[in-house]
Formats: C-alpha cells, structure tokens, sequence
C-alpha cells in the first residue's frame, strides 16, 4: 500500500469516525441505534449538490447553509418523533424501527428531482468539491474535498471530545446519558440536552455527507444512505456504541481495508465485502462490551396479550366464528381477486402476485423481530438470493417445488451464516450484519459468477417458463395461486410452530436470555433456528419473486427495500401473522395501484420505491406512536373492549334487583360554562312508580334526563339504576340495565315503516350477525321470525295495527309518539323516560297518552319518569310529583301536595286556573310564567285548548 | 435548635398513577422549617414514589406540591432545587460514567450564574470529604458503595439546602458506614435544613426524626411522634414484617 492510497484511505475513515461518532452520541444519549443517523444528513448532501451546480452557488456559502439543515433535521426528528416515544418509555426495538420509518421518509426526498441536482450535471461535472486541488502524494492526486476532509474532520472530532469533556454543556450530557432522572435533579433540561445531542448528530451526519458524495464512483443519494449507515455502525460498534475515540479509530480501520482492497481489485463490491468482512470481525472481537451495553437497555418488544373471551359468551356464534370467519372471507377474496375484470390483465396479475410475495416476507420478518426480537436489515438480499438460486437451478430443468426448499436452504444458510457472528451476545447486533448482507449481496454477490451472473454490465439474467414442475404452462394468474398456496402453507405451518414447544422457546429466549438459560435452553441455538426459519422463508420467496418476475437484477434488491420491508411486520404488529400478511397486502396494494399516480412528483422509474418508502415509512411513525402493538393489537384491543361490553350487557339480566329502586339520582351537579343547570338535584323513582318532573323551562328537566340516560356526564353526582351504580358508564351499557327513554321530537326512521322500527329496536334482542344474516343461517331465519311475532304483539298492544305497515314518515306526529313509545316498550325497559311526550300532539292524540302509559307501566311493571307541561294528565297519571327550579328540587310529593306548594305555585303553575287546566280559551291576561310549549299553537291563541275531564 | 411551627413543604391531596397502576392516594403531608420527618412504610408503599412527586420527577395526577406556600406542582426539577429542595437518592443518585469531580461540576448547575462559585463549593466539599478528595479523578462508579453513597450526600450538602429529601441512606451499606453517613446528616439537619428522610429501619429514622408520616398502600395510616410509632407495637411490626 502506497503513502497514497494510505492518505486516502484515512481520508474515508476519518469521514466514517466522523459519522460513527454521531451515532455513539446518540446511542449514549438515549440508548439505542439511530438507524437514521446518515440519512439525517442526506438531504444537506443533495441539496448543496443542487446549489452549487444548478444554481451556481459558492460551495462555502451552500455549505454554511446545509449542515444547519441537517442540524435542524436532527433537532426536528427528536423533538417530534424520537422524545415522545422515549418518553412513554416505549422498547429499544420500536424506537430503533422508528428511525427506521424517518430515515424512510428522508430516502424519499432523494427520489424527488426538485431536491437534488440535474442528474445530467451530476453525471458530466460530479459532485461539487469544495476547491480545485491538484495536490499530489504518493502518485494519488487528493481532491478538494479529500483535503478539507483532513483539515476540517480531525480538529472538528478533537473539538467535538474537548467540548463533552470540559464544557458545562458537555458534562450535562453526559450526565443525562448517564443518570437521566439524576441529571434532572441537578437541573439539567434532558429534553434540551437530547435536542442538542441529535443537532450534533444531524450537522456531523451532514458533514460527512457532503464530504463523502464526491468520493462515490456513481453519485446516487438513495444509495448513499444505507451503505453510508452500515460503515457508521460498524465503526461505532468498535467502540461498543458508546466510546468516541474507539469510534472514530473504527472509522480509520474500515477507510484503511476499504482503500487497501481497491487497490488491490479496484472492484467496489469487493471493497464493500471486505468492510463486511471487518466489521463482522469487530462485532465478534467486541461482542462483549456490546452485549453489556445493550443489556443495561431496556425491554426489547412488547407482545398482545391474549385474547380474553368471557366465560358468558363461549358459545355466542358471533365470538365463536370470530376467527374463522374473517380468515375464510379472506381466503376468498385472495382466491377471487385475480379473477375480476379489474386485475385481469397480466400486469395486473403479476402485481397481485406480487403482493402475496411480499406477504411472505413479512411472515418471515415477523418470526425475526416478532417472536426472536432480532432485527434483519437485510431480508430482502435473502429473497435475491432465493431468486438467483431458482434462476439457475429452473433454467437446468428442476422442478419448482424442489427448486423451493432448494431456495428457502440456501435463504436459511446465508441468514445463519451473517447471524452468527451477531446472535452469541444479546442485543441488536444483528442489524449491523444483516445491513451489511443487504449492502453487499446486490453489489457483490449476485454479480460473481459463480453464483449470480456477471454477464455484460453484470445486471441480468433471463429465466425461461417455470412451470416445469407442475406439469402445465400458464400465464401469472398460475404464478398468483402458485404463491397463495405457498403463502397458506407457510402461515400455518408458522402458526403451528408458534403453538408449539419451539415457538414458546423462542420467546422465552428473546425475553429473558439469562433465565432462559437457566432452564437449560441454549439462547444461540435458539435464536439461530428462529433466524433461520426467517431466512428460509424469504429465500422461499426469492423463488417464487424469480418465478413472477422471470427476469432477475441485482437492482432488484437493493438495501432500501430491506429497509422499506421491515415497515410490514410492524404495521401489522407484534409478532401477529395474519396482521403482517394484512400489512404487505395494503401497503403494496397502495404502492402498485396508487403509487403509479404519484409520477407527478416522483421521475416514472423510481416511483415504485419512493412510494413504498413513503408510505411504508409514513405509517410505520404513525403505527408505532400511535399504535404500538400494530394494526392487529388495535384490532384485538377493539375486539376485548366489544367482548367485555357484551358480556357485561349479557350478565346484566341476571343482577337486576327487583326490589332496588329504579332510579335513585344524587347530589347531580351540572354547569354549562357558568351557568349552572343541575345544582345538588336528587329524585328517586321506585319500580313501578309513575313519576313526573315539572318546572319553568330551564329548570333543568330535560337536563336531569339526559344525565339519567347517559347523553351527558354530571360533573358530581351519582345515579343508580336498579341499584347498579351507572354513573361512569355510556348510555348504551345504561339501556343494557333497563334504561329506555323517548325524546322530544320523535324522529325514528323516516324510510322503515311501524313494524320495521319495532323490529329495530328489537335487535338488541334478536342478535344476528351481518355475516351470518347475508349467508342466510337457519338461526337467522328462526330468530327473524320470532322478532316478528313479538314487534306484532307490541303494535296490537299499543294500538297501532292500523298502521303497521305504513311508513314512519307518514304517521301523524301523535301516532309517530306512540310508534316511538311501542319501540322503547320492546326493549322491555324498567325504567322508562319521557321527555313532553305529548309536545305539539293534536288533543285527541294527546288524550289517549294517559292510559296507554298506565297499560305499559301494568303489564311491564316499568316505571316511568315523565316530563311534562300537561298539568291534568300528570295529576291523573303520576304517583308522585317533582318540581326543579334552577336545578334544584323545590317539591316533591304526591300530585295534591305540588300542585298546592306554594313554591311551586310561585315560580311555575302561577294561580290562573285557566293556564293550568288549559281548559277554556287562552289567555292573554297570563301574567304567570308557566311554561307554554306548545309550538303548534298559532300566535294569538285563536285554537281552542282542551278540556281535561280528569283534572 | 427547636422546629418552628410555620410549613416549609407542604403535598396535599397527592393521587399518583403509574400507567392503569395508583401507586398513592390522597396523601398530604407537611415539612416544618428545621423539622426532621421520617417517612416509613413498607416497601411498595409508594415512599420513593412521593419524594418523587415533591422534587417534581414525576407529575402527580392530582394534588398540590407547595414550597414557602407557593404551588411547584408542575414545577421543572431544576426549579425546586433553586428554592433549595435536594432528593438524594441512595444506589443511584451519582454519574456512574463521570469523575467525582464532574458529578459535583454538573450538581452545581444551578449556580452558573455565581461566578465561580459552583467550583468553590466543589473544592471545599472534597475537602470535608476526604476520601473523595483524593479519587477526584476516578470516575464515579468505580468508588465503593459507601464512598458513592459519600459522594451522594457532597452534593446534596455543595448546595446548601433547605429542604433535604433522603431516599434510602442506608440501602445495602455496612452498619459502620451507615453510622458515619448519620453523623453527616444529623449535622445537616444541625444547620437549620429540614429534612425528609425515607428509612426501612425504623431504628435509623427515630435517630435522626422526632415525627414520622408512616405509609401504607399509598395512603398516610400514623402521623405523630416517631418515640410513639416506635411505641405503638402492631405499626411497628408492619414495618419490619411488612404486615
């Protein structure tokens, strides 16, 4: 090796320290790898590209304009991405795969021309170099940028150890990395010290960026990022993450190898092989002062607990079916979708297909990181390597089927080989070797004869019809079944095995290597069979990518799509199989059927991936801040939630106390603002009991009732129904305790007619489930019937036969009331409540109200708490009378006693006779404030009001 | 020196949850100016937890945390230790990863704006601590437990407070230096700081406190004299057994 060659390879490893450093800050600071450290800086690199070139900047003014943005990048991501999440202390793992997501989100920038510079000047001109130099050492001319790299890194690095060490802000930082909550106690803001730290890291991730850009042979910014993350990560992990001057010598010694294999090859593949090479060997020689460090970090991912099924409802069809329905249903729509004309042509198809693919590699992610708690960074070079397996072995005439093991082996064999140097210690080592496949397999791998193929440029390779091993020739839609059955068998047999002995082993070793140990399991062997499990299955799905694709490159499977796949298992959420196959088919389904629509903003070739970066990093953020446990634990979370309300509501029957009041309402205080609507308010109503509330309006009666019913939270106060305590529960769960109230314009349901609305309310009763109504199961059928025959029963009862089967909508406004009254009645309530139910009915209608109540309160043995102005049909119905004011009660007794109070005769019935009875003409010379609201009563009071034999 | 009667430190009314999890229950308490409170109770009782609400490390779901009758509920924690307020937790209260030095530097954070003041301070608690005066150098965690435990209580004394919250003195150390760190804390509360001291040994709080607070599942259950407490047999079993 040359003196220089020497220069240049310290050069790089200088640039690689640099970033290794930045990420050894941000692991000492909050304890897990920042997967996004060198994409913080990415979009610095291409923008100063693009000022400098397009639009003719000087290089120094664009670079004292960049490295701020990738400090205010780095900000940024912590304080709205990274902080919240460390706050609610959430695993090591979600926050190492939320950086994954941003990094995502970042890579897209590099797809969109307006951020970067023309592709022409870039390829003509280069990447802009600080100045012109023609310094030659050692035969090798050192560039620009070669040389501000070694006067500007060196002191900026010594810079960056003197500030931590002597600076007051530097010991704050490290007192927060060290002791958090005592930092916190001395005064240090951790959250300022956490935002600081990630700026550093943005502005170094920048500057070593732009200083590296000029060295790539091709200058591809989306490239750049996980090649350039790989090389941090292995530096850092010299260092054991968390030392900076063991760091940056890691940088040194991979710049070295990487400079002195290109002088010998001058092939970059092999340069990158050899780095791998290195940086596997570091994590083996380090393993251990690695292992401690992770261990003093904290859980490393979190299950769904199990699915508790009440006793109650074991045998309700509903949660008996509840697994299998929706699985055949999907099984059904995967059979059929091909087969619409929507996706029937073969493009289509081979998307279709497609999707299905990436649904096996998520099932293979999700036995890495769901159950082994392992990150695979590099999943998506095993499914290449699956794929030039089947490309050779099919073009020789094997059968498919074989052809698959063949694959899933050698997918198992190359994941076991790049595990085992990370897998002996615990923690997420293994992402650094796995990134380090996904960098190397498509740059050097597939490009070796011997295994890929090195024709030409070394990108292709055709692969004739596969279908050899099924005997008959066919189009994709054989290909779309072909990976369905695959994809059936390797779900169950994972389901199987996640059952099983191994799978629980599997577990225990992720969640407690130590204890696991203990009981005399091999935490490495089992972690290795865990991986390579995964690894077959990607390798699996490499045959079957070969077969749909038929023609395979190594630009295929570049390391961005390892890292966009990972988002599948995450969105679907810890470790569930049907969600992950639920999350490849929706991102991908977006990506293909949607993404395409998006070439306005992304050039026509890459709008694949950057829709899938986009999308896949957009909701693996979302998913983990918001749903942490991924769409299957918000499913299953639901899904309790509904269970335990449907047992609740199912054992409530049983509790009903006969002999408890029906309603008891205490000390109810409600406020509106300032104003105060219920104000220490209490009735009670005992079962069977007709009970009326009267006031002047804004007494608060209709307030009163809609906090009895649920439809508003008094701020203090207690209310009982039937001696269950109700106060904190919705209104639903209420009606479930015999709760069943009218209000005051009876709405229902316009377009179904009497019976229909009865039948409506019935069906709480009659329980059917959509499904099973649309498949027309014979309970469907019995239980319809049944419903009938009751909503018939309750319309004779009520007298509404004449208009059974006339619509809602066409009912007079007293008929609609009794229609509305018949459909609280059919949910057999104990307690009924009725706001003015005779509000704006015509007198005869209104008339008929008194006796039909009596006849539902008899023959239910219901009580009912009734609202009403109509002083003479609450003197005739009620037992007992309340009067509110203001909130509060100022009598209660029985009609007589109220009607005779003087407090109630002051602020509410007034002393004309006439008001009160309504009996007679109105009268305008009412000068009491008795509340009139009959709003069908025409100014000036020409209608003749009723007579009232009763009162 | 006699405790005065007026309130240096009050909590009232203090709920804390950790997730669906209520750790304390309406528990109000009050510090007098020079006063020595022992706060007992039984482990899981929610002690730590409460000095944790009153040095504002964790926000209280409901209640007051009050300082001279000013409300520091929501107060940042480096606020309270500017009005004087130290927790010092035993087992975890240095920077493992920093030099003795730096842990006192970063301790005096709050009196940056004293010129110098902050390095003073330093230099004339490693000389009352002499065993921490000569591993000035060495860092934090490579210092005995007992020394760490010294190094604990440099800082809490290098800021001069008014209110001490002690978590755990004698967790895990030999009796001989329990002793020693005693004579330090007892000279502390000598110069006028009121103290709040959370003990398991009921033996080591009734040295130090004349009145203790005892807890039990999150709810205040004796308040009085800690001679009674010590008087009053079936209270005094549940501390040692955890009945």
């Amino acid at each position: 090796m040359n003196i220089g060659s020497l220069v240049l390879g310290l050069t790089n490893g200088i640039l690689i320290g640099l970033l290794a450093v930045g990420v050894v800050l941000v692991y000492r600071s909050n304890r897990f790898l920042n997967l996004t450290h060198a994409q913080l800086g990415v979009l610095s690199v291409q923008l100063l590209g693009k000022l400098v070139l397009d639009r003719h900047w000087n290089w120094w003014l664009a670079f004292v304009v960049c490295v701020p943005l990738g400090m205010a990048i780095g900000a940024a991501v912590d304080h709205f991405l990274v902080r919240p999440l460390r706050e609610r202390s959430a695993s090591t793992v979600s926050l190492l795969l939320v950086t994954l997501g941003v990094s995502q989100l970042l890579l897209v920038f590099t797809y969109i021309p307006t951020f970067g510079a023309s592709s022409v000047k870039l390829f003509s001109v280069g990447y802009p170099e600080p100045f012109h130099s023609t310094l030659t050492v050692g035969g090798v001319v050192l560039s620009g940028g070669n040389l501000l790299t070694l006067l500007l890194v060196p002191p900026l690095v010594a810079g960056l150890g003197l500030f931590l060490r002597y600076s007051m802000l530097g010991k704050t930082m490290r007192a927060a990395a060290s002791n958090a909550d005592e930092a916190r106690l001395c005064g240090v803001s951790t959250r300022r010290v956490s935002i600081v730290t990630w700026a550093i890291a943005g502005a170094v991730s920048a500057i070593a960026g732009i200083l590296q850009a000029p060295t790539q042979s091709a200058f591809n910014a989306a490239a750049l990022g996980p090649y350039l993350l790989l090389l941090s990560l292995g530096a850092a992990a010299l260092g054991a993450f968390v030392s900076i001057p063991m760091a940056l010598a890691g940088g040194l010694l991979i710049g070295l190898v990487d400079q002195f294999t290109l002088g010998i090859t001058s092939n970059a593949g092999e340069g990158e092989l050899a780095v791998l090479l290195v940086i596997v060997a570091i994590v083996l020689a380090r393993g251990e002062a690695i292992g401690k460090v992770f261990s003093a970090g904290g859980a490393v991912s979190d299950d769904r607990p199990p699915l508790r099924v009440p006793e109650i409802l074991k045998d309700n069809p509903v949660v008996r079916y509840s697994r299998s329905v929706p699985l055949g249903l999907a099984f059904g729509l995967a059979l059929l979708l091909p087969l619409i004309p929507l996706f029937r042509s073969e493009a289509q198809r081979f998307q279709l297909a497609e999707i299905l693919i990436f649904g096996l590699i998520a099932v293979s992610l999700t036995v890495a990181i769901g159950w082994a708690g392992q990150v695979s960074l590099g999943q998506f070079a095993l499914v290449g390597v699956g794929a030039y397996a089947a490309g050779h072995l099919l073009q020789r005439g094997w059968s498919l089927p074989f052809v698959l093991l063949l694959g899933g082996a050698l997918g198992a064999g190359v994941m076991v080989l790049v595990g085992l140097p990370a897998i002996r210690v615990p923690g997420l080592t293994l992402a650094v070797t796995t990134l380090g496949l996904a960098v190397v397999a498509p740059d050097w791998l597939f490009h070796q004869r011997w295994f890929g193929t090195s024709s030409a440029i070394g990108l292709d390779l055709k692969v004739p019809a596969l279908e050899r091993g099924l005997g008959r020739p066919g189009g994709q839609l054989t290909v779309y079944y072909f990976c369905l059955a695959v994809l059936i068998v390797a779900c169950a047999a994972m389901w199987s095995l996640r059952r099983s002995a191994p799978g629980r082993l599997v577990v225990a070793v992720r969640d407690n290597e130590s204890a696991a140990a203990a009981f005399g399991v091999t935490p490495a062997t089992i972690k290795l069979a865990a991986l390579s499990i995964s690894g077959f299955l990607a390798g699996v799905a490499g045959v079957l990518w070969a077969d749909a694709w038929r023609t395979i490159n190594a630009n295929q499977f570049t390391p961005d799509v390892s890292i966009a796949v990972l988002a599948l298992p995450v969105i679907g959420g810890a470790g569930s199989l049907p969600g992950a196959v639920f999350a490849a088919g929706v991102l991908y389904g977006f990506t293909f059927f949607v993404g395409p629509h998006l070439s306005a903003v992304f050039p026509s070739g890459n709008a694949g991936v950057a829709s899938v970066l986009l999308f896949g990093g957009l909701s693996l953020v979302v998913v983990i801040h918001r749903y942490p446990q991924g769409v299957a634990g918000a499913v299953q979370s639901w899904w309790q939630r509904h269970l335990d309300r449907m047992a609740q509501i199912a054992e409530v029957s049983s509790t009903f106390e006969a002999s408890a009041p029906a309603l008891v309402a205490t000390n109810l205080e409600l406020a509106f603002g300032g104003l105060t609507v219920l104000n220490g308010t209490a009735i009670e109503v005992r079962p069977g009991e007709i009970v009326g509330l009267i006031g002047p309006n804004g007494a608060g009666k209709t307030t009163l009732l809609n906090v009895v019913s649920g439809k508003l939270r008094a701020q203090s106060g207690r209310v009982v129904l039937g001696g269950v305590d109700v106060t904190g529960m919705e209104p639903e769960m209420r009606a479930a305790y015999g709760l069943a109230r009218s209000f005051q314009d009876a709405h229902l349901f316009p377009g179904l007619t009497v019976t229909q609305t009865i039948q409506v309310a019935l069906a709480s009763r009659f329980k059917v489930g959509v499904v099973s109504s649309m498949l027309g199961a014979p309970w469907v059928r019995s239980s319809e019937a049944d419903s009938r025959q009751e909503a018939d029963v309750i319309i004779e009862r009520l007298g509404l036969s004449a208009w059974a089967e006339t619509l809602t909508s066409q009912l007079s406004t007293g008929s609609r009331r009794i229609c509305d009254l018949a459909a609280q009645v059919a949910a057999r309530p104990k307690l009924l409540l009725l706001d003015e139910p005779t509000a704006g009915v015509a007198q005869r209608e209104a008339e008929a109200f008194g006796p039909l109540l009596r006849r539902i309160r008899d023959e239910l043995d219901c009580a009912i708490l009734i609202v009403e102005h109509d002083m003479p049909l609450l003197m005739g119905l009620c037992d007992r009378i309340y009067a509110l004011e203001l909130g509060r009660v100022i009598a209660a007794g029985t009609p007589e006693e109220v009607r005779s109070n003087p407090a109630v005769i002051a602020s509410y019935l007034g002393t004309d006779e006439a008001a009160i009875g309504r009996s007679g003409r109105s009268s305008t010379t009412t000068a009491t404030r008795p509340a009139r609201r009959r709003a069908a009563t025409p100014p000036g009071g020409e209608r003749p009001l009723r007579s009232r034999s009763r009162a | 020196m006699s405790p005065t009667d007026d309130v240096i430190l009050e909590a009232e009314g203090i709920d804390f949850s950790y997730g669906p999890l209520q750790i304390l229950f309406g528990i109000s308490l009050h510090l007098r100016r020079g006063e020595a409170l022992a706060l007992l109770g039984t482990n899981g009782a929610g002690k730590s937890t409460l000095l944790k609400v009153i040095a504002a490390l964790v926000t209280p779901t409901h209640g007051h945390v009050r300082i001279d009758g000013e409300d520091v509920t929501s107060a940042a924690p480096g606020n309270l230790v500017r009005r004087g307020l130290i927790l010092l937790r035993g087992g975890q209260g240095v920077f493992k990863d920093m030099t003795v030095a730096e842990n006192l530097d970063v301790q005096g954070l709050t009196l940056r704006h004293l010129k110098g003041e902050s390095a003073r301070r330093r230099d004339r608690v490693l000389a009352t601590f002499p065993a921490l005066g000569q591993r000035a150098g060495f860092k934090a965690g490579l210092l005995s437990g007992g020394e760490q435990q010294q190094l604990v209580l440099a800082k809490a004394i290098m800021l001069e407070p008014k209110i001490l919250c002690i978590d755990e003195l004698s967790l895990g150390l030999a009796p001989i230096v329990v002793q020693e760190l005693l004579s330090i804390v007892r000279s502390i509360h000598g110069q006028g700081t009121s103290i709040i001291l959370v003990e398991q040994s009921l033996n080591i709080a009734s040295e130090v406190c004349e009145r203790a607070v005892f807890l039990e599942k999150g709810q205040v259950r004796f308040e009085g004299p800690t001679r009674q407490l010590l008087e009053s047999d079936d209270i005094a079993r549940a501390v040692f057994l955890g009945a």
